[in-house]
């Protein structure tokens, strides 16, 4: 019973740093919003927006749920910017290593722009490490 | 007798499980109704593997579709038999295995409501929730068994935690963060919808308010203090009869303006085990009410 309690009450204030607020219970957190650019840069140091197409994949097949489809388009966070990043951020990564029809993109980078409520932008980039490409 | 003994006795003290019981038909449906869906995609080859996830325990990413798709049908049908109070114990466990498995296999299932219900769903498991509102009642009565309506009461006070845990969470990170608390949170998202706003049949004067910065100043205030009032006031008895009713309405307000998945029934749901032991619910009783006196000192 105290452990049940002490692992609630836990959950609840780790939801203050934790990046999706497991367990934490704030609804409706932000009214922050994102929009990223994502290019495939390739080993000829080629930019390619994965708006296209490339080695049979897409983006939006890839990668659907938690608001991260079409992320060139300007998203609400719903769970909050730390948490929508965070998820973009391993979007990222988990796509790089999950095409393995893809013999030329080197890593994917992100330029991020976020707003968090009604502050200024602040842009960002994300990058996967380089693919390891038979 | 001291605090600790005093503790003790509250947590053992029995109590009837008709809330338990009824909550646990409530959640049967809830379950299924959030599990339908995901079993159905799973049926038709559309699992967690083949799209960006992000799994709690790395050896879950390996678990093969067939296997997933059968747990969680599994867990489907204990939640049908959850609902109808049938094998009601392990229906119950298996349904929250179900949903936890699908939580566990990637951050991305995880929302709030879910959060929410494989907690409570967890503590009805470990409740004798076949009891009351339960086929396994009504099958154990037929063959001339006795049937006890009372329980050790530390589920009840678990749920109870749980239910007042979810609204105070809410309400003081919204009271904590300045912009929810001046009101910018609700503004901003309101006026990024305008264009839906003004494509509504609502009247011009309404859309007018409901976009006015000040209203939100206001309203932002009056969201965290209902939150917590709900949170605070379900653990004074007297308060139960006016707390109630405002949180079943704030709920709807909820479900009326955002898109929260089972949230709100799940959240009125949970309200029952706030119940008043002398609540009237029909239900037929074929042995004296043995915990009716109990309950009323422990609720």
């Amino acid at each position: 019973m105290v452990g049940f309690v002490a692992a609630q009450l836990t959950f609840v204030v780790r939801a203050y740093w934790a990046p999706h607020r497991e367990f934490g219970y704030q609804m409706f957190p932000e009214a922050s919003t994102w929009q990223a650019d994502i290019v495939r840069v390739t080993h000829d140091g080629a930019r390619v927006p994965i708006t296209e197409r490339w080695s049979g994949y897409e983006w939006n097949e890839l990668v659907g749920g938690r608001g991260l489809a079409s992320p060139w388009r300007r998203h609400h966070a719903d769970a909050g910017l730390d948490g929508q990043l965070a998820f973009l951020d391993a979007a990222l990564t988990w796509v790089a290593a999950n095409t393995p029809n893809d013999r030329e993109t080197r890593y994917l980078e992100a330029t991020v722009t976020a707003w968090h409520n009604l502050d200024p932008p602040s842009v960002l980039t994300m990058r996967t490490p380089d693919r390891s490409v038979p | 007798m001291t605090s600790r003994e005093r503790f003790d006795e509250l947590l053992a003290r029995p109590v009837s499980m008709r809330s338990i019981g009824l909550l646990r038909l409530l959640l049967g449906v809830i379950t299924a109704v959030h599990l339908w869906p995901i079993v159905l995609d799973g049926w038709r080859g559309d699992t967690f593997h083949d799209r960006f996830h992000e799994p709690y325990l790395a050896w879950l990413a390996s678990l093969p579709a067939g296997l997933y798709v059968g747990a969680l049908t599994a867990a489907l049908a204990g939640a049908v038999l959850t609902a109808i109070g049938l094998w009601s114990r392990p229906a119950t466990w298996i349904a929250w295995a179900g949903v936890a498995l699908h939580l566990a296999v990637s951050t991305t299932h995880l929302h709030n409501n879910r959060a929410y219900l494989v907690t409570v769903l967890g503590l009805v498991a470990l409740a004798p929730n076949d009891r009351s509102f339960a086929m396994d009642a009504v099958r154990r009565r037929r063959r001339g068994g006795d049937v006890d309506r009372t329980a050790p009461a530390w589920p009840l006070w678990l749920l109870r935690f749980t239910c007042a845990t979810v609204y105070l969470a809410s309400g003081i990170s919204k009271l904590l963060d300045p912009d929810w608390f001046g009101g910018t949170v609700t503004w901003a998202r309101v006026t990024a919808h305008r264009a839906d706003l003004d494509a509504s049949p609502l009247p011009s004067a309404v859309v007018d308010l409901v976009l006015e910065r000040a209203v939100h100043t206001v309203a932002a205030k009056v969201v965290v203090a209902t939150e917590i009032v709900i949170g605070v006031g379900l653990w004074w008895r007297p308060a139960r009869r006016f707390v109630i009713p405002v949180a079943i309405a704030f709920h709807v307000m909820i479900e009326l303006s955002a898109d929260v998945q089972l949230f709100s029934y799940l959240a009125v749901a949970v309200l029952v085990v706030w119940a008043d032991p002398d609540l009237a619910l029909p239900e037929r009783r074929a042995t004296p009410r043995a915990g009716a006196g109990a309950i009323s000192a422990a609720a």
